[in-house]
């Protein structure tokens, strides 16, 4: 054999050792997720999760101190009294700190990314993951047990009465009992997106999927109860108030039904593209559209107040009892935050 | 627009091709094959293309006319034109058909990447692009993005003790490299086109290697099946050249190759008002190839 041959062999097999080595970074491109307490706002977007000031939007911490490739955060973090809990698409799942951002441990046994908000129940985390894996995870960050679906988990865990309900990309509701055990699984026609909802008395529980239905199951037996036909997919989040189960479409036609039967009670849109769903405010509800839309109604439909943005909107809005934030991109900037009567108090982008 | 026209129908193809096979991957390699085979006419226009510029490039007429015009761009040009004119030949034969595949493999790249939507705001904007007759995205999506060992939305590797390998990468710089060997022509090993050729040979592997490093792997496996189909492709159009990676099966070269022996240019019907006389030695009638090809001589002319 050539000396050159050889030497082009060697540096071939050379460059293969040192890539296998390196991880390149995740290809996934998501909106921001968001969350809220009292007082701050938490964004997880690209490398950073960030704390801000809800009054001002003034940073009050970031995490991770240095930017990577292969760390990227999308995920709503799950925020509690004294931690943050989010994963990342570098398949770990953090808790840090509320006060301070500072990473208090992390859990790697998943093989796919976090892109779902977690949910927490008596001490355990219950972290959906891509890899269509609901991991239970411990106070101390060890793995608990983990259930697994036939595909990814975007959508939050709903917990009550000692049972888990997860709604996955495979078409299946599942409940869980807190060990891990599937009590029941229910298919539906297309993929859930948006965390199911619990009713008041926890008998019934709501799913919307893309085949554009939205069903009741009985959360004893995971049967049907009644199914709601939209006009569209039914991608994410919904609302009950006044007994009224409110749910958007695809296309912005905005439903609300009877949480016992499914009856229609009033109908009404936005103009624009729903990708988050409808998010829960004091006296009302807000929906977000991809356009830039912001609108915000009262529980009977009626319009309360509207603002537009330059950018698009794929997560529902957050709301606490004093503002109201938004997460957008391809926008002037990241986050906007508004008071509940609609009058803008900042807009941001925040850097490290 | 691009979107529309190209995107669009590309990724509704791909979407109806997995509702029938329920494999993503296999989708993947199904409409690679079957848009490999629709520019087949192409590539064989291509190869026609190609061939009739390497012989003209042997062409004495188009060698004389190059040396003789080579400080005049603007003359040069015209007598080629004339040539081309003569012997049939459209120079831009060669490349109009490779410009036409470029939008469309550009096209099946960006369906693949559209298609393995993994997060939710990727999926929605799939959906919205799926034409709903064709597709019923509510059963479809999202894709099962699994294919033996991949996950076909994120870079590849495969795990072997312990060490986890590119393997698809590994395979894509092998087969890129064996593709770009077997399209270049065995008889010019010395000149500037085949040192180019052999620079191309090295540096598009490790770039398509790279490619299929850091992208998802489902556009791994396209390269992949769209190099093997194009092995193929040469295999059957009879243009591969098998003794750029099989030196045995190179035919052994007369002795006259490394020392070339002058050709006689008897045929030259470069017109020119003004002709100029050309610096050939101690006789016009005799000219020195680069070539390592060796060389016949060419039989006089009828009437000579």
């Amino acid at each position: 054999m050539k000396k050159s041959n050889l030497l082009l062999i060697m540096i071939f097999v050379g460059l293969t050792l040192l890539m296998s080595a390196c991880v390149p970074g995740p290809r996934v491109v998501d909106a921001p997720g968001l969350a809220l307490d009292e007082t701050d706002v938490f964004i997880a977007y690209s490398s950073f999760v960030y704390s801000l000031d809800g009054s001002n939007g003034a940073v009050n911490w970031v995490y991770p101190d240095k930017a990577s490739t292969q760390i990227v955060f999308y995920a709503p973090p799950l925020v509690t009294e004294d931690a943050v809990y989010i994963g990342d698409l570098a398949r770990e799942f953090h808790k840090l700190d509320k006060a301070t951002g500072a990473e208090i441990w992390s859990f790697s046994d998943a093989e796919g990314f976090y892109l779902g908000q977690a949910a927490i129940y008596d001490g355990m985390i219950f972290a959906p993951n891509n890899d269509g894996v609901l991991y239970a995870i411990n106070a101390e960050g060890a793995l608990a047990w983990k259930f697994e679906t036939g595909h990814y988990l975007w959508a939050q865990p709903q917990i009550a009465d000692d049972t888990i309900y997860i709604g996955s990309m495979d078409n299946f509701v599942y409940a869980l009992s807190l060990d891990g055990e599937e009590i029941w699984s229910t298919e539906l026609a297309g993929a859930v997106t948006g965390a199911p909802l619990l009713s008041e008395d926890g008998s019934l529980l709501f799913a919307g999927s893309l085949d554009g239905k939205m069903v009741a199951l009985d959360t004893a037996t995971g049967d049907f109860v009644w199914t709601y036909d939209a006009d569209q997919s039914v991608w994410g989040t919904s609302i009950i108030a006044d007994g009224k189960l409110i749910f958007a479409d695809s296309v912005g036609n905005i439903y609300a039904v009877t949480t016992e039967n499914g009856e229609a009670l009033w109908q009404t849109m936005v103009s624009g593209e729903v990708v988050g769903g409808v998010s829960s405010m004091d006296d009302g509800f807000v929906v977000a559209t991809k356009e830039g839309q912001l609108q915000t109604f009262d529980f009977d439909g009626g319009t309360k107040w509207q603002a537009s943005v330059n950018g698009e909107f794929y997560q529902a809005p957050v709301a606490n009892s004093d503002f109201l934030v938004a997460g957008m991109i391809n926008g002037d900037e990241l986050v906007i935050g508004f008071n509940l009567t609609g009058v803008q108090l900042w807009s941001t982008t925040p850097e490290k | 627009m691009w979107q529309t026209i190209i995107i669009q129908p590309f990724t509704n193809v791909l979407l109806f091709i997995n509702s029938l096979v329920q494999n993503f991957g296999l989708s993947i390699i199904i409409f690679t094959i079957l848009i490999r085979l629709l520019t087949h006419p192409l590539m064989v226009q291509q190869f026609k293309a190609t061939k009739s510029m390497q012989s003209l490039q042997e062409d004495p007429r188009y060698k004389k006319m190059q040396e003789k015009y080579k400080n005049d761009k603007d003359k040069l040009a015209q007598e080629q034109s004339k040539l081309y004119k003569e012997l049939g030949i459209n120079p831009l034969g060669s490349c109009l058909p490779t410009i036409i595949q470029l939008p469309i493999i550009l096209g099946l790249y960006q369906s693949v990447t559209k298609a393995m939507a993994a997060s939710p705001l990727e999926l929605f904007n799939l959906e919205q692009i799926v034409y709903p007759k064709f597709v019923n995205t509510a059963q479809l999506l999202p894709l099962n993005n699994q294919f033996l060992w991949m996950d076909l939305g994120q870079p590849e590797r495969l795990t072997v003790f312990g060490l986890s390998i590119p393997f698809l990468a590994i395979l894509v710089v092998l087969t890129t490299f064996l593709q770009s060997k077997l399209i270049q022509p065995p008889s010019s090993e010395n000149d500037q086109a085949a040192m180019v050729n052999q620079s191309m040979s090295m540096t598009m592997p490790l770039l398509m290697g790279f490619m299929a490093y850091s992208l998802a792997s489902g556009l791994a496996l396209y390269f992949l099946v769209s190099n093997t189909v194009g092995i193929i492709q040469y295999a059957i159009l009879g243009r591969a050249n098998w003794s750029n990676i099989l030196p045995f099966l190179k035919k052994k070269e007369a002795p006259s190759t490394s020392k070339p022996k002058p050709v006689i240019i008897e045929d030259v019907e470069v017109t020119d008002p003004e002709p100029e006389p050309v610096k050939q030695g101690s006789s016009s009638k005799y000219s020195r190839t680069k070539s390592m090809t060796p060389k016949k001589k060419r039989p006089p002319r009828k009437g000579k």
